[in-house]
Order: structure tokens, then C-alpha cells, then sequence
């Protein structure tokens, strides 16, 4: 799995590439704290490279969700497949986390 | 014994002959029987000392030669009294009467004996040690001889004889061969050596001493026996001479090379002292200090310390010894100001004050340092480096010897790390198994309802630790609640919060709550207890037989699947529903929904875990809900285990394994 960061204006974009699984969840968890850490509020996650998630992946958007709602940070999820949304909604995440079809969604919400 | 009465028996015999001859009546017999019991004595005073040194330990060399030395000195001191006894009483006739003069040269006789009997066993010990083949065959032919020519008592030789020669000459070369085995010495140490010297000498005196007594009696007195014509005695005073006169010369040869061979022989204990501390149920610290002590010593090194890192290159153990902890670090720091690092090839420096930056450790005294490395799989895992208050004092054997013997220490702590890794696997797999066992003991083993519906399960466990959790209640007769689940992640935490879903559960469904409220509260109690990343998914069902309906709510779990048996279509049980742990602040009420509704005799109710539709092929196809809702659809005339066994039969033939990556739970009810 690969993560990038890319700053688009006042969006942090965090890109990941792959399967989201045990051991690679920590790197993106590494990601989102390296946001935290730059005062970041508007992040956006592109997952239009995410084969996979597994519950471990699933775990570290969950560890932030309160965080970001008390302190005012938006993370949406954009470009998820087919496969991936499903796991979101099966698991009732979609109630939680704002997910949305496409980059420019993300941006004006 | 016989020895003693053979030689009271000549005494005696000659007393009588010496009176006999005294009143002129000559006994020509008494001539024959004398030899007989001077041979006789000769040979059992020999085989009493052959058996009784033969039973010695060897090894002990300067123990035996004290042992001749003190035999020579009691036999000297007894004789010297017997001689000063006589030059005391100044007494003509003491010395002139052939009688008085005879017997004491038989106590002589008797006395030089047991020491030449002595001394020629201890020599056989010595010249036999670390024998070879040869060497015994020489040694046997010589002393079988030797004793042998205790016959020649029976004849009277004088020393110029030819005959005597004949006889004494092969002696003599077998002797001389003997002789000029002196293994022996090189095992003595330099302390050793001096003593036997000093022995060696002593001895020499002793026996020189003897011969002159002998010839002394030989010239002056008139004698029945004859010792000096003795070829056996003779034979055997030459040996003793030999041996004695050759180990002395080799000794004192051998002296000078002594300590070389002694510093030698202490690398070779020290290896070995070294190899011991390896084997197996030391410890790793005290390789450690054994590897200093045993190179400084082995070096005469004035300092060391040694340096040990572990697989990230982190310090994992120091040892100084003679030098303080932060001298060595300002020696590190020098040396790196000098560009000197630590390589896989050992350094060495002469002088390290012809190097710079060295002012601070200057007061030290250390002018010539060896830096070895230690390296594992040409990884460098520690660095030994030994000090010497001398100028360029390591010499060429000393780097090689120590060298091997880190080569060897890096061996042993390469083992030893292979070891502890084998351990902690091994520990962690035990604590692993335990948690299976203790996941395994938390599902229920059989699962009954009532009459009105059959129902099979089949679960089956990762190889690592899972989390999926079923379980079920009867709240009345006819109501029943049926729970699945799947706690997230794996190992042992995943088990320990299965363990805190079942208290939940178990507790919880005794209040006989509607389901929502049910995860309500089974929200706020697990969302205490997991960690943030951790949630659960759980579906509980109540299905009561009597109206045929059931109420249920799902927590993020994927959604079971209900068979219309008669119309042959299904539908998934979806709808809202977050997972257990995932909302703490709570609002979890809002998100979770309860449903109802009401099945017909012949439905079957489908429920399982995501480690079946996420089993995946090849090509990382999921095999997937639709999947498995079809073959639920074709097969739901079939009982539930034979419907289990269809299921897992086609999701283990899509995914091309028998064993599942994932667990994978299958529940599978069927009503009547």
C-alpha cells in the first residue's frame, strides 16, 4: 500500500493506493496525525485507489471521528469503489463520515 | 614377603658359611643356593615395586621423582649410620671380621635394591608416557632382559669380561633408546621443571654415591656377593644413570622455550575455557564477560571493552574492565575525530598519541589499541577493543589468536540470539494457542432451540486468533433470541474482546429489551471497554415460534439473508445500523434501527460472518453476497447441515483452498 499527501489550497489530500490492512493501516494513520499535527481542518481522503479495506483500516478513520467533530476538522472520503462504499455501509460508517462521489464534491462540502 | 625371607635367608646362609669357612670346612652348595635366594630376593623386591608404581597415576611426574629421591635419601641416611656406627667404635675388628663386615654389606645390598627397584619402575612410567607402539615393544624387550640377567648371579664375571660385555652391550643400546624418550618433560611446567631438576640431581648423587660404596667394598673387602660382578645390578645402576643424566641435559635444554610452550598451552586452555562458557544454558551476559577477561589475559592487555548491539544496531550490552565508562567515551570520540571506524577487518593502532585530537586521553597511558569486530552473517553486532600502556604492543599472534577466538564468541552470540528468538516464538505461539482454546470454550458447543426449528453451525477458526462470536437465549418456550457477530482484528486482544461480547451479551438479553434499546446499551457498554480503533459488529434476532416473526437489529454486521422457501426468492436484512464501539458520544441511539417481520414454515434464515463473503480466489475476487444468496435460494429444500455443507463446499472450491484466510461462521436456520 502507498500513501500521498498533497496540499490543494486549504484541502489536505491524502491519496491510498491498495489493500488498507493491518500493517498498513498504520501508515495511514501516520498521515492523518501528521495532518492533525499541521492544523489542517479540511481534509479529504481519495480512495480511487482502495482495493481493500479491513476492519483495522475501518479503525483508524473511527479513532479520529469524535476528535474531528469536537474540533471542528472535516474528513471526507471521495471516489470509493463499488466494493469498498459497501464495506462503509454495511458497517454503518456512511452515517458517520461524510462520503462523496468525486474530488470537487469533497471540496465544496 | 618373599622378598624379606629370600634376603633373611642369605644373611643367614652366610653367617654359616663365613663360620664354616672361619673353621676351615668348605660348603661347595652353599655357593648355589645363595645365588638362588640373592636372585630371588632380586626379583620380588622388583615386581613388589613393578605392581605398586605400576598402580600410580601418571601425570604426576615430580611426585615420582620425589618418591626415588626420598627412597635414595632414607637408603643413604640408613647406610651412612650403619658407617658411622662403625667409625665410631673405632674398632679394628669391627671392620676387619669378615662376618660383622658382610652383614652389613648384605643390609647394602638390601637397601640399593629397593632403591634401583624404585627408581627403574618410576622410570618406566615416565619413558612409557604417551607411549607408541614401539616404544613398548622396546621397553618390554629391555626389561625382560634386564631381569633376566639376574641368571648371570649363577656366574661369576669379572667386568673385563668379554662374556660379561656380550651381554651387557644389548642392555646398554636398548637402555640408550629407552632413555631418549622424555615426553614427558614437555609436560612439566616451568616451576616443574626447575624442581625436577633439582631432583634429578639429588638422585644422580645418591646413586653415584652407592656405585662408590660398592666399589669401595669391592676393592677392600673380601665378599661372598659381589655386587660390582652383579651384570643386574650393574645393567640397571647404568640405566638409572643414563635416564637420570639425559632428562637432566633435556631439561635444561627445554628450559629457555619452557614459558613460550607454557603461554602456548594457556591459549589452548583458554579456547577451551572459552568453547566451554558457550554450550548451551550460559548466559549470554556472562559470554560476555568471559570473552574481556579471557582476551585481555590471553594478550596481556592493560584495558578492554567490549561493545554489543542488537538487530537495529541499538547498544544491547557494555563491558568495561580497567578503564572507566566515560575514558571510553572520550576514546570513541577521538578515534572518530581520526576518521578510525569500526569495520569488518580488526584495526589496529600503534600509537594513538601520533594521532590528533588525543589531549584528553592523553593522561590515560594507552599508546597501542586492537579493535576487532564482531560480526554475524556480515553484520556488525559489537566491537571488542583491547588497550596496552606499550608502544605498538600487540604483535602479529596475539591479533590472529584473538581474532579466532571473537570469530568464535560472535558464533556462540549469533546462537544464542537464534535461541531466544526461538523461544519468544514458541511463547508466542503458546500464548496464542491459549487464546484459540479460551475463544473456542466461549462458543456455545451445541445449540437447541425448539421443535419448530432446525438449526446447524459451522465455524471454523482462522489460523491466527479470530473474533467471531455466536450465541443464543431462550427467553419463554417459544421466544428465542440468536445473536452473531465479528469483534475486529485478531491475536489475542480479539479474543479477550470476544470475551467482554459475551459478558455483554449474556447479561444484557436476560432484560428481555426490544433490540434497538439492546444495542443501545451493548454500545455503551463495549464502547467502555474497547480501545478507539476496536468496534464490533453484531445481528440480534428474536424470533418467536408461536406468531412466526421475527424482530431484529443489525450493528454493522453483514446482513444475514432469508430464503422464501415456497416463491424461491431472498432478501438481505439490511437496513440501519452502526457498528458496536463506533459511536461514543451518545448519539448511538440515532443510529441504529429495529425491524420486524414474519417468516412462513420452510424459510430458511442464512447468517454468517464476513470471512465468507470476503473469501477470495486467485485473481482477489470476493465470492460475495449474491453468491451465496443463490445457492441458498437452490439448495433451501435441503436440511441446514446439508445446506452448511454445500455452502462451504462451493465457497472452498471458488477460493481454491480449504482453509479460510479469515474465520468464517455459518449459521444456518430452517423453520417448521
Amino acid at each position: 500500500m502507498r500513501i500521498t499527501t498533497v496540499k490543494e489550497n486549504e484541502f489536505y489530500i491524502i491519496g491510498i493506493e491498495g489493500d488498507l490492512d493491518a500493517s498498513s493501516s498504520i501508515q495511514l494513520d501516520q498521515a492523518i496525525e501528521e495532518a492533525v499535527a499541521n492544523k489542517e481542518s479540511k481534509i479529504i481522503v481519495d480512495c480511487s485507489q482502495l482495493e481493500y479495506i479491513s476492519s483495522a483500516g475501518l479503525g483508524v478513520f473511527m479513532s479520529y471521528i469524535h476528535d474531528f467533530q469536537e474540533n471542528n476538522i472535516s474528513l471526507v472520503l471521495c471516489q470509493l469503489s463499488e466494493k469498498v462504499r459497501n464495506v462503509f455501509q454495511i458497517l454503518g460508517l456512511d452515517e458517520l463520515i461524510k462520503i462523496v462521489g468525486t474530488k470537487e464534491e469533497a471540496k465544496t462540502n | 614377603m618373599l622378598a624379606i625371607v629370600s634376603w633373611l635367608l642369605i644373611l643367614a646362609d652366610d653367617i654359616t658359611v663365613i663360620k664354616y669357612t672361619q673353621s676351615f670346612i668348605p660348603l661347595y652348595f652353599s655357593d648355589i643356593i645363595v645365588n638362588i635366594l640373592l636372585s630371588t630376593f632380586f626379583l620380588f623386591t622388583f615386581l613388589g615395586f613393578k605392581v605398586e608404581i605400576g598402580s600410580k597415576r601418571t601425570g604426576h611426574f615430580n611426585d615420582l621423582l620425589w618418591q626415588v629421591f626420598i627412597t635414595g635419601a632414607i637408603t643413604v641416611l640408613i647406610s651412612l649410620i650403619i658407617k658411622s656406627v662403625g667409625l665410631f667404635s673405632q674398632n679394628d675388628i669391627f671392620f676387619n671380621d669378615p662376618l660383622i663386615s658382610n652383614v652389613l654389606y648384605h643390609i647394602n645390598i638390601g637397601i640399593i635394591t629397593i632403591f634401583l627397584a624404585n627408581g627403574f619402575y618410576v622410570w618406566k612410567k615416565m619413558i612409557l608416557y604417551q607411549k607408541t607402539k614401539r616404544t613398548d615393544v622396546v621397553w618390554h624387550i629391555f626389561e625382560y632382559l634386564t631381569l633376566l640377567s639376574v641368571v648371570s648371579n649363577f656366574f661369576s664375571f669379572d667386568i673385563t669380561d668379554p662374556l660379561f660385555l656380550a651381554f651387557s652391550s644389548p642392555l646398554t643400546i636398548l637402555g640408550l633408546v629407552s632413555a631418549f624418550n622424555l615426553k614427558w618433560v614437555a609436560f612439566l611446567s616451568y616451576k616443574q621443571k626447575w624442581r625436577s631438576i633439582l631432583l634429578l640431581s639429588l638422585i644422580i648423587i645418591i646413586s653415584l654415591s652407592f656405585l662408590e660404596r660398592i666399589y669401595e667394598h669391592h676393592i677392600t673387602s673380601s665378599l661372598l656377593i659381589d655386587l660390582a660382578e652383579n651384570v643386574f645390578i650393574q645393567a640397571i645402576f647404568g640405566f638409572m644413570l643414563l635416564n637420570s643424566i639425559v632428562s637432566l641435559l633435556v631439561l635444561l635444554f627445554n628450559l629457555p622455550t619452557s614459558s613460550v610452550f607454557e603461554q602456548k598451552f594457556g591459549e589452548v586452555m583458554l579456547f577451551q575455557k572459552l568453547h566451554q562458557s558457550l554450550q548451551v544454558g550460559e548466559k549470554e551476559e556472562d559470554m560476555y564477560d568471559m570473552l574481556v577477561s579471557s582476551s585481555m589475559t590471553t594478550v596481556m592487555a592493560d584495558a578492554a571493552w567490549l561493545e554489543i548491539r542488537d538487530n537495529n544496531g541499538g547498544l544491547k550490552a557494555f563491558k568495561n574492565s580497567a578503564i572507566d565508562e566515560y575514558d571510553v567515551f572520550e576514546i570513541k570520540k577521538a578515534l572518530r575525530k581520526n576518521q578510525i571506524n569500526i569495520t569488518s577487518e580488526p584495526q589496529y593502532i600503534k600509537d594513538i598519541l601520533s594521532y590528533q585530537h588525543t589531549d584528553k586521553i592523553k593522561h590515560l597511558g594507552f599508546k597501542s589499541f586492537l579493535l576487532i569486530p564482531l560480526t554475524s552473517n556480515n553484520q556488525l553486532i559489537g566491537t571488542l577493543v583491547l588497550l596496552k600502556n606499550l608502544h605498538d604492543g600487540f604483535d602479529k599472534e596475539m591479533v590472529d589468536i584473538i581474532f579466532t577466538f571473537v570469530s568464535q564468541a560472535s558464533i556462540s552470540i549469533k546462537n544464542f540470539r537464534l535461541m531466544s528468538d526461538a523461544i519468544q516464538t514458541e511463547r508466542y505461539q503458546e500464548e496464542l494457542k491459549i487464546a484459540k482454546d479460551v475463544q473456542r470454550s466461549l462458543l456455545p458447543t451445541s445449540m437447541y432451540l425448539n421443535n419448530s426449528i432446525e438449526l446447524s453451525v459451522y465455524s471454523k477458526g482462522a489460523k491466527e486468533v479470530g473474533g467471531d462470536y455466536y450465541d443464543s437465549f431462550e427467553l419463554s418456550p417459544t421466544r428465542f433470541a440468536i445473536t452473531i457477530g465479528d469483534v475486529s482484528g485478531h491475536g489475542t486482544s480479539a479474543a479477550f474482546h470476544m470475551a467482554q461480547m459475551k459478558g455483554v451479551f449474556q447479561s444484557l438479553i436476560t432484560l428481555d429489551l426490544p433490540v434497538d434499546e439492546f444495542m443501545t446499551h451493548a454500545n455503551n457498554a463495549i464502547g467502555r471497554c474497547l480501545e478507539k480503533k476496536n468496534f464490533i459488529t453484531l445481528s440480534l434476532f428474536i424470533i418467536n415460534t408461536e406468531t412466526q416473526t421475527i424482530e431484529y437489529a443489525r450493528a454493522g454486521h453483514c446482513p444475514a439473508i432469508l430464503i422464501d422457501g415456497q416463491n424461491h426468492t431472498a432478501s438481505f436484512l439490511d437496513g440501519k445500523g452502526l457498528g458496536l464501539g463506533l459511536s461514543r458520544n451518545g448519539t448511538y441511539k440515532k443510529h441504529i434501527n429495529k425491524y420486524e417481520l414474519s417468516y412462513k414454515t420452510g424459510d430458511v434464515l442464512i447468517l454468517y460472518t464476513d470471512g465468507l463473503v470476503e473469501a477470495h480466489n486467485s485473481s482477489r475476487d470476493e465470492y460475495g453476497y449474491d453468491r451465496l444468496k443463490q445457492l441458498g435460494i437452490e439448495n433451501a429444500q435441503n436440511s441446514p447441515k446439508q445446506l452448511i455443507d454445500t455452502i462451504i463446499e462451493n465457497v472452498q472450491h471458488f477460493s481454491g483452498s480449504t482453509q479460510f484466510e479469515d474465520d468464517c461462521t455459518l449459521l444456518i436456520l430452517k423453520f417448521s
